[in-house]
Order: structure tokens, then sequence, then C-alpha cells
């Protein structure tokens, strides 16, 4: 009910800010060939990894992004994934959604959206910028943080007195909650990429990034997330869930290191409310009751050196990044993971790089039965991959 | 604890909507063409483009050259970056005059 009117009530006053921006348009750009406004960018990656399991050319992947702008206020971007893993061509929609600008810093975003929550999935994770060829923990398809969905968003920059931030602010079809109907081992789980909209509530969320220094070195950002996940008329339906971020941001040249310095990192917290959940597994009635409080983070630190002449080394670049990920005890996902990666990329120009990586990941718990000690596992793995951005 | 977040939450959900609101408010009637400069402070306005493209254009990815591409093509890839890496408006125009004088 709350939901509803909020979006009728913003779709209000999205509509009056067309109309009043519709007074003053009259700047649609004439598409003459070879002027057109539109561009076929995108990038294409390949991995190789290794470690005491497996020895494997991973998958390769080519992922198109079509941009076009009709005119100075309205844009469109869509990035398509085609992924060839395991003799299997997976298509995906990574985002496709346009802008409308309302005001010069105030545009509108609707469609499907890479979720502005922290800054690794909007901003950080196609291959020619991600420094590894890894995410962090909790960073993925599957994982415990959002990255698209379907929604729309407020979002520009501006200033405050002195100092810039920008903001986005959005509302979406949200996230559910796994009843352990279709994966017993992850119920009570946030589930972030739900083909369908499970219920009448929408996730309302914000990021708001502030910079601190005038050269733009630093910006900090703060996000939140709202929503709830259950099932439309099911026991469920009431979960809510609270997921909140910071992220940092600091780049800039340090002359006394002769290199550039590339600090990026981010600390999640996702807060699901308590239930008890009751799951049949081989007939046998199963009760999982636990507090649903799960974190991860990553801080990574980059070193491209400027010093010298020599074109071989300012092409190199240092990284390194650990990654943490804790999820609830008692339940069936219980697990306390770290991550360190190591990485030496060599970049042949802006956009296309080789990147090698050592990854030690150590696991703790897992998905322990009762009265078994919870798995410890350390997997180390080599990894080489060549991205290139076109 | 978990209400505290709330309230934080919907006070700095108000807190935007409110910025964005008066922004829009305040600026409606002015053009796109780079004299929106109110309310930029006066050091963002004596920075020059090839000064904004060099401290900005880093922070996520590697900086691409002005020789990368074409006018056209940058006017495209620009408002690509101004919204989605949410530069401001004057941010963008700065940059992009630059590309275009130097590519
Ligand atoms: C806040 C992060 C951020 C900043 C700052 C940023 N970019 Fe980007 N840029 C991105 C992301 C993310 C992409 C990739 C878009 C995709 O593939 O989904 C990108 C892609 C690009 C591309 C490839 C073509 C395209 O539009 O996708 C160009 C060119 C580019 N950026 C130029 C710039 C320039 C010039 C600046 C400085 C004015 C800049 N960027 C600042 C995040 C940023």
């Amino acid at each position: 009910m709350k939901n509803k009117y909020i979006i009728s009530s913003a779709s209000l006053i999205i509509l009056a800010a067309l109309q009043l921006n519709a007074q003053s348009t009259s700047d649609t750009t004439d598409p003459k060939p070879g002027n057109s406004r539109f561009m076929l960018r995108g990038y294409s990656d390949a991995t190789f990894q290794s470690n005491d399991e497996e020895s494997t050319f991973g998958n390769a992947r080519f992922i198109p992004v079509f941009l076009y702008q009709q005119s100075d206020k309205l844009f469109y971007e869509g990035e398509l994934e085609f992924a060839y893993e395991d003799g299997e061509v997976e298509i995906a929609i990574e985002y496709a959604n346009f802008y409308y600008s309302l005001a010069p810093n105030v545009h509108l975003r609707a469609g499907k959206i890479l979720v502005p929550f922290g800054i690794f999935f909007d901003r950080l994770h196609p291959s020619w910028i991600n420094r590894l060829p890894t995410n962090p923990l909790g960073y993925g398809h599957d994982g415990l943080l959002p990255t698209a969905d379907l929604g729309i968003e407020l979002r520009g920059a501006s200033y405050l007195g002195n100092m810039k931030f920008n903001y986005s602010l959005y509302t979406t079809n949200g996230p559910r909650i796994e009843d352990g109907e279709g994966e017993a081992e992850e119920v009570g789980m946030i589930k972030h990429e739900s083909s369908l909209d499970n219920n009448n509530n929408k996730s309302i969320g914000g990021r708001l990034g502030i910079f601190p220094l005038k050269d733009q070195s630093l910006e900090i950002g703060f996000s939140a997330l709202s929503a709830k996940l259950g099932d439309r008329d099911s026991d469920l339906e009431n979960i809510g869930a609270f997921l909140y971020a910071i992220d940092w941001t600091f780049v800039r040249k340090l002359s006394f290191l002769g290199g550039i310095v590339d600090l990026k990192g981010q600390l999640n917290f996702i807060n699901i409310d308590d239930q008890t959940y009751e799951v049949e597994e081989d007939s046998v009635t199963e009760t999982y009751s636990f507090t649903n409080k799960s974190n991860t983070s990553f801080f990574q630190l980059g070193y491209r050196p400027t010093f010298g002449n020599s074109q071989f080394v300012k092409n190199l670049e240092l990284v390194g990044r650990y990654s943490t990920l804790n999820t609830p005890e008692e339940a069936p996902w219980e697990t306390e993971s770290s991550q360190l990666t190591l990485g030496l990329n060599y970049w042949i120009d802006w956009r296309t790089a080789i990147k090698f990586a050592y990854q030690m990941e150590n696991i703790t718990g897992g998905h322990a039965e009762d009265g078994e000690e919870p798995e410890e596992l350390d997997v180390n793995t080599f990894y080489l991959q060549w991205t290139l951005g076109f | 604890m978990k209400k505290i977040n709330k309230y934080l939450f919907w006070f700095l959900a108000f807190g935007f909507t409110t910025l964005v609101f008066v922004q829009c408010a305040t600026q409606k009637n002015v053009s796109n063409s780079g004299e929106n400069k109110k309310g930029t402070p006066e050091y963002v306005l004596q920075k020059s483009g090839v000064q904004i493209w060099a401290e900005s254009c880093i922070r996520c990815h590697n900086t691409a050259s002005p020789a990368t591409f074409s006018d056209v093509e940058w006017e495209v890839a620009l408002t690509h970056m101004k919204l989605r890496a949410q530069l401001t408006q004057l941010e963008a125009q700065k940059v992009l005059e630059f590309m275009k004088s130097a590519n």
C-alpha cells in the first residue's frame, strides 16, 4: 500500500517534470549518415584457470554495449552478454535502460538497471575495468548483493556548497527469499536475480557519494536498500531485508611513490528479519532458526608506475585485493570465507590487458550437517585473463 | 539498531529527494548549453577541460586519450559518462570541448 503510494506519486512528479521539460525541447539530433548518435561498443574476455582440481580454459565472453543518443535529453544503453562455457552459449541482458534528463543534473533511468548499491556492479565489474580476473566474495550472479533489476531511478551529481556529490534513488522489483522448496540448503538466503516479481512490494534504495577533496580523488559512498522478500500470501510474506554499504575510491598520482595509486573498497551488511523456516528434505521436516545477518567486504589496492622512460614498466600494474564473506551461524549455508588475490596486469592500451592473478581462498563452513565439524577448505587458483574493450 | 538504520535510511532518502527537486526547480529554465553555472563553486568553474579529464576520468577506469574517438563519438560517449558515471553537466561539457580540441 505504502509502496503503491510512493510509486504513484513518483510517477506524477516525473510526468509533471516531463511536461515542464517538453516545452523547451527542440533539440532532437539529426542523424546524418556517418554522424549517427548510435555507438556499438563493448568488450570481450577469456580466462584460463588452474588449481589442484582442474586446469581449464574457463569461459569466453562477448559483451556488446549499445548506446544511442536520441536527443540531448534521451539516451539509451543496453548490454548483452554472450558467454561460452562448458560447451554451451549463455545469453543474458546485463542491463537495458533509457535515461531521460529532467534537468541538467537530474536524470531518470528506467528499465533493467544495474543497481547502484555500492560501486562494484555499477562501475567496476566489466573485465576491462575490474583490475583482477575474479569478483570479490559475495558478488556475482548468485551472490548476496544486488546486481541488476527492473525499476526506475533518479541519478545525477551536483554541489553542496563547495563539495561535489552524486546521488541515486531507485525503486525496483527487488529481491526474494529462498523458502527452501527450490534449494533446501539455501533456505533463508536472499536472492536478487529473481525472474519473477513475487510480491507487490517494491524495494527502495539509494546511494549518496561525496567528494571531500577538490580534485575528486576521493569519493566516499553510502548505500541502502530496503525490501520485503516473501512471496505474496505466503508465511514468509512479511520478511523484510535491510542492506547497507559503505564504499570508497581514492585514485591519484602520488609522486613520492612514482605512480598512480588506486584504492577501492566496499563494506556490505545484509540484515534479514528473523524467521523460523521449515524445510522438507527426504520427507523429514527440518526446522531452521537463525539470526539472518551476513556481511561481505573487499579492500583493493592498485599501483601503476609512471616513473622512468620504459613504456613496458609504465604499462604494468600491481594489484592486491582482500575480500571476506560471513553468513549466518546455524544457517545451512553458514560460511566464513576470506580471499586474497594478487595480480599483475599488462595494459596494451587503456581498455586491453593481459591479467595474471593468484587467488588464495579459505572457506570454512558451507553446508555442514548436524554434529559434523564445519569443513575448512583452502583453494589456491592461478588465473590468466585477457580482456579487450572495443 | 535495525530501527535506527531504517530511520537513517528514510531520512537520507527524504534528503536526496528534496535536494533533487530543489535542483530541478531552480534549473528548469536553464538551457543545456553549459551556461548553467548557478550553484557551481568558483573552483570548479575555473577548472579547464583537460584538468577535469585528468583528474576525473581515471577514477573508475584508465583514462581514454582524446584520439580514441571522433567528435561525434565523443558526444555520445561523454553523454553516456555524464549519465552513467554521474558527471555534472558542466564537467561533461568541459571534457567534451577538450576532447574535440585535442583529438
Ligand atoms: C564513476 C565511474 C566512471 C568515471 C568517473 C568515468 N567512467 Fe567511463 N566508463 C565507466 C563504466 C562503468 C563504463 C563501462 C560501461 C559498460 O560497459 O557498461 C565506462 C565506459 C567508458 C567508455 C567506453 C564507451 C562507453 O561509453 O561505454 C569511454 C570512452 C569512457 N568510459 C570515457 C570516460 C571519460 C572520458 C571519463 C571522464 C570524463 C570517464 N569515462 C569517467 C565508468 C566511469
